[in-house]
């Protein structure tokens, strides 16, 4: 049976976890070969190797989006031992991401942190597979969140660089129409290992998030999350650019 | 917080261009405005604020580091007093520039849009360390393009929604200190006018926009800033204001 993604090449930083591990089983099991592409070869061995026990294809690329060689070099591995590039997936966040911090106190430091992973890496990526996505007319996609659309009294900084990575979309959208590449955002909702730990800490915590969701659960990052990044990267994205798909089971409906 | 020759300002990106523009309005609406910006002629645009009344100064300074800014801020305000009002209307040349996204390098990439991030959060810093205390208000001037995006724009774009996520945090942070954060975006044709870049508009622009013309700095943009230091501004925090002639209608 064809399936969505079959034969398409694409990259997804930060899959070693979460979000990024999630859409990366996914679209292996739509049929596409996926570079899994974490900053730690240790996060990105496992869900390689858990993308070939059923018999799908993933390769270990290890990138430090920071790093503008470390980007090129994943694009070049990718066109080297998979032929081309159908999509870029830029969902790596830095690690600092969840320190609470006000912006009165906080320094340039823990702010080039989140700049340097979410703003130049996006950048990094857009610029390395801009070639190879034109040859594919192929997809780009980042991630985002509510912290962007609404900001956020505890994390700033992590609100500046999602706003900042939606209009990076939109922007790109429109600068790469012509080329016939697509570019969107999507903000998930879903279980990371982060969440996870805030949930052993604090079992509560889990039923009070779920009550404010519509649907009344907790996303899943493969099946919910990954799904979604399926479609917006099949034929069912097509026709789609310059937007935020919030996937969210119905939490944030600021849009 | 009174209106007119009680009301101080301080507004970054002062001295020349846009920033400029913005100040001579709050001068206009009768505020005293300190200038702070990087270049050189910001003790020529203090004078030519004085002549239209205002209690004013210059002040040079890149505002490239929070030192470099609270030190400005300080400078300014044993100028002519502690500002009631705190413009962000500074905005580099390299911003202005359109390039497609591929063709910069990575120091053009920073100076089209981590510079112009950097320095908006500098200038908060120390817009918030010279506003605690008996509080005040905030106004980041920055364009229409942050909703809108634009093809080989998007590295200050990019910067230009940072900014407007910054200031809704802040807004939710400061608030309890009486300090309201707000955007007030003009359309970047605006901008780009006030700072001498001649993208004149054409028909199908205006066609676009429902006043059915553009918008200038001094006369449009700059009383909307003054009107948020007003009592009418008191309940209103973590806004964007969009001053584009209706171009805009979406949310």
């Amino acid at each position: 049976m064809k399936r969505p993604l079959d034969g398409r090449v694409g990259i997804i930083t930060g899959a070693g976890a979460g979000v990024g591990r999630g859409m990366a089983v996914a679209c292996a099991r739509a049929g596409a070969s996926v570079v899994i592409a974490p900053r730690r070869a240790e996060n990105g061995r496992a869900v390689v190797e858990e993308i070939a026990a059923g018999g799908d294809t993933a390769l270990l690329c290890v990138c430090d989006v920071t790093q503008r060689a470390d980007v090129e070099g994943c694009v070049a591995e990718a066109i080297g031992r998979l032929g081309h590039l159908d999509f870029f997936v830029h969902n790596a966040t830095s690690n600092r991401s969840p320190e609470v911090h006000r912006v009165e106190d906080a320094d340039a430091d823990l702010w080039d942190e989140h700049a340097a992973v979410s703003i130049r890496g996006s950048y990094y990526a857009a610029a390395a597979a801009f070639e190879p996505l034109r040859a594919s007319r192929g997809r780009f996609v980042v991630m985002t969140s509510p912290a962007g659309i609404e900001g956020s009294a505890t994390l700033p900084f992590y609100g500046m660089v999602k706003a900042a990575q939606r209009t990076f979309a939109k922007s790109l959208a429109q600068e790469w129409g012509p080329h016939g590449i697509n570019v969107n955002a999507i903000s998930p909702l879903a279980l990371t290992p982060a969440l996870d730990r805030a949930f052993e800490e604090n079992p509560e915590l889990e039923e009070r998030l779920a009550a404010m969701i519509p649907l009344g659960r907790i996303g899943d990052p493969e099946t919910d999350i990954g799904a979604a990044a399926v479609a917006l990267l099949g034929d069912a994205g097509r026709y789609v650019t310059a937007q935020t798909w919030v996937v969210d089971g119905g939490r944030f409906t600021g849009l | 917080m009174s209106h007119g020759a009680d009301c101080t300002a301080i507004v970054t990106g002062g001295g020349s261009g846009f920033g400029r523009e913005i100040a001579l309005g709050l001068a206009d609406a009768g505020l005293n405005v300190a200038v702070i910006g990087e270049s050189a002629a910001e003790s020529d645009t203090a004078a030519e604020l004085e002549s239209l009344g205002a209690r004013s100064a210059g002040i040079t300074s890149a505002l490239d580091s929070r030192a470099s800014a609270v030190a400005a801020f300080s400078a300014a305000t044993d100028a002519i007093g502690r500002p009631d009002l705190v413009v962000h209307a500074s905005v580099g040349a390299a911003a202005l520039a359109p390039c497609a996204l591929h063709e910069l390098d990575d120091s053009g990439f920073d100076a089209a849009c981590e510079l112009e991030i950097r320095r908006a959060l500098f200038c908060l810093q120390a817009a918030h360390d010279t506003l605690r205390g008996d509080g005040g208000r905030i106004v980041l001037v920055t364009p229409t393009l942050a909703l809108m995006g634009a093809a080989h724009r998007v590295a200050f774009s990019t910067a230009c929604e940072a900014q407007r996520s910054l200031v809704k945090s802040a807004a939710r942070q400061w608030g309890t200190l009486g300090i309201t954060v707000n955007i007030v975006a003009p359309a970047l044709d605006t901008v780009l006018r006030a700072e001498h870049r001649d993208e004149s508009a054409d028909s199908h622009i205006l066609a676009d926009i429902p006043l059915g013309h553009t918008g200038e700095a001094r006369a449009d943009v700059a009383p909307v800033v003054a009107l948020l230091a007003q009592p009418a501004g008191r309940f209103v925090t973590g806004q964007t204001l969009r001053i584009d002639g209706g171009s805009w209608l979406a949310g």
